[in-house]
């Protein structure tokens, strides 16, 4: 499958799975210790105090006239018992992209996510998809992974599938029944008898059975083991509409970053990096692994 | 969607419910036997240990049997508020809040379907007071489906000298059907307001349920004894009355919906699923 992919990126798929990019050292290649570059070593780079890294935003070209797949503006979450989950962000994403929202522990991700598809209220700004705001309509564009089970324990794998065929008109049956064939998921089996592993597969076919216009996926292969994260990956590489756009949120880059257009760093709630994958390779001369390890070094 | 929404609210809800009220009306149904036994007891077919031993079960089942029914409808208030909880504000709210659905026709939903559980419930209930009645009735001959139509006629006769209009019937009628909208409504506010907590969301959902009930109570006594002053009364008109009551039904409408809007409310701009 090709990827509308804009920036001369070789398009999905052509890059084998585990590698790095060309150019690149493989992981654990490189000693720990070592710079990157030459100079300072990689871990512990850059020194503490550090100030926030230079604010990189390359906004992605539209494809078509109309409204952005993804805006976020001026967008602010705060709690009434911390600080800023997000503090006025600006993010535009379009379609026919698979970006990597990336960034440390606590930067965010999640309260982005969750505002996305509705599950929070943003204290500031807002967030429009096809320029609407979170509501049924983007709902039904929009197909959701979050990072828990969110399924219901008892129900048995036919009766949710059946359930998100009664709900979203863009899911497609038969791709969901060919894929949990394919894993040799029995149906009739309740989705608290399956391993931990299994009931991840079983709710990616769900999300990804859908002709759904955005894919937000909240740390889709966090807790699996090396084989279940590329089946998941292929999953998602090979059943999502290439005008749509996948957005994966993940601390794994070293696994998916062969499969990203774009990256989207986040720190403390805010826009540090938007770029292609490509440009971070070429800009900086390191993978996006790499990159990300010295944004964001302790 | 409504429609959808409704068939797997009412799938989920079934088999919970159907026992709850099944059981009500098993023990009714026992009970009633163990009353027939302890009437032929009295014709002499048992010993006196015999009909000692069935008295002292008798009166043991029948303790059970009040606090089972209580317990069948307390069950299924409980019920209701947990699934209201734990469907929309636990990790199951990640699938109902990103349904391609409004806010409202998740509140309707679980709404219709939790009255329309009460409502049953109140008639098993009905059932099972009749059958234990009935039951009673054989054993004293003092009962029967006549005592019960005299009984009623009186009622009416007395009614009608107290009151000739219809519109307390009517508001009487109309509170018995909003009451149990306006007590879910309560329970769901509860939830909504508890999950505004980081922690013990639950806990706390099931604090400001006891906190809101103590406010109904407040609220329904002030809005009752003064209506039941007027209807003592006997200087007092009927119109005033009958306005008194139809004010009390317009108050329990107003405070519903605006119950309901305060639902919606917490599911749009309070929804808080960290």
């Amino acid at each position: 499958m090709e990827t509308n992919n804009t920036y001369g990126q070789p398009p999905v798929g052509q890059m084998p799975m585990g590698q790095p990019p060309m150019g690149q050292p493989m992981q654990g290649q490189m000693p720990m210790g070592q710079p990157p570059m030459g100079g300072m070593p990689m871990y512990g780079y850059p020194p503490m105090g550090r100030p926030m890294p230079q604010l990189i935003v390359e906004p992605m070209p539209k494809l078509e006239n109309g409204p952005s797949l993804l805006e976020c503006r001026n967008l602010t979450k705060s709690y009434v018992y911390g600080r800023n989950a997000l503090d006025h962000l600006n993010l535009t994403i379009e379609k026919g992209h698979i970006v990597g929202l990336l960034g440390p522990n606590g930067s965010g991700k999640t309260t982005l996510i969750k505002i996305i598809n509705g599950l929070l209220v943003p204290t500031e700004g807002e967030v429009l998809i096809n320029g609407q705001k979170p509501g049924a309509y983007t709902k039904s564009v929009v197909s959701y992974l979050p990072e828990r089970t969110y399924l219901e324990a008892q129900k048995d794998v036919k009766s949710l599938v059946e359930f998100f065929a009664d709900f979203y008109q863009d899911f497609r049956k038969e791709r969901a029944y060919d894929m949990l064939q394919a894993l040799g998921v029995p149906l009739d089996a309740r989705l608290k008898t399956l391993s931990k592993g299994t009931k991840e597969k079983v709710q990616l076919i769900l999300v990804m059975s859908r002709d759904a216009q955005l894919y937000v996926l909240d740390e889709p292969i966090a807790g699996v083991d090396p084989a279940a994260r590329d089946y998941i990956l292929r999953t998602i590489l090979s059943n999502y509409n290439s005008e749509a756009t996948i957005m994966i949120c993940t601390h794994l880059i070293y696994d998916i970053e062969n499969i990203l257009d774009d990256v989207v760093f986040i720190k403390n709630g805010r826009l540090v990096v938007q770029s292609t994958a490509q440009n971070i390779r070429n800009k900086f001369g390191k993978s996006v692994d790499m990159y990300f390890r010295e944004v964001f070094a302790c | 969607m409504l429609k959808t929404l409704l068939k797997y609210e009412w799938k989920d809800t079934w088999g919970l419910c159907t026992a709850c009220n099944g059981i009500a009306l098993i023990l009714s149904v026992i009970g009633a036997l163990m009353i027939s036994l302890w009437h032929y007891s009295d014709d002499k077919t048992f010993t006196d240990t015999q009909t000692t031993m069935l008295g002292v079960a008798f009166s043991f089942y029948i303790i059970i049997y009040i606090v089972s029914v209580f317990a069948v409808v307390l069950v299924m208030k409980y019920y209701f508020f947990v699934r209201y909880y734990k469907n929309l504000f636990t990790d199951q709210g990640y699938l109902m809040h990103t349904l391609p659905v409004k806010s409202t026709d998740l509140i309707n939903s679980k709404l219709i379907i939790a009255v329309l559980w009460q409502f049953i419930t109140g008639i098993v209930v009905g059932i099972c007071i009749v059958i234990i009645v009935f039951s009673f009735a054989d054993i004293f001959g003092e009962l029967s489906i006549m005592d019960f139509k005299e009984a009623f006629h009186d009622i009416e006769m007395e009614f009608d000298e107290i009151v000739k209009g219809v519109p307390l019937i009517a508001s009487g009628i109309i509170s018995g059907l909003v009451t149990p909208i306006f007590e879910i409504l309560l329970m769901y506010m509860a939830v909504g307001i508890g999950q505004q907590s980081k922690k013990n969301r639950l806990f706390l959902s099931v604090m400001v349920l006891i906190g809101l009930y103590v406010g109904k109570r407040f609220i329904s006594s002030c809005l009752s004894v003064p209506l039941q002053m007027l209807l003592i009364n006997e200087d007092v008109s009927l119109t005033a009355v009958n306005v008194g009551a139809v004010l009390v039904v317009l108050a329990i409408i107003a405070m519903t919906v605006g119950l309901y809007f305060l639902n919606k409310y917490f599911l749009e701009k309070k929804l808080n699923l960290e």
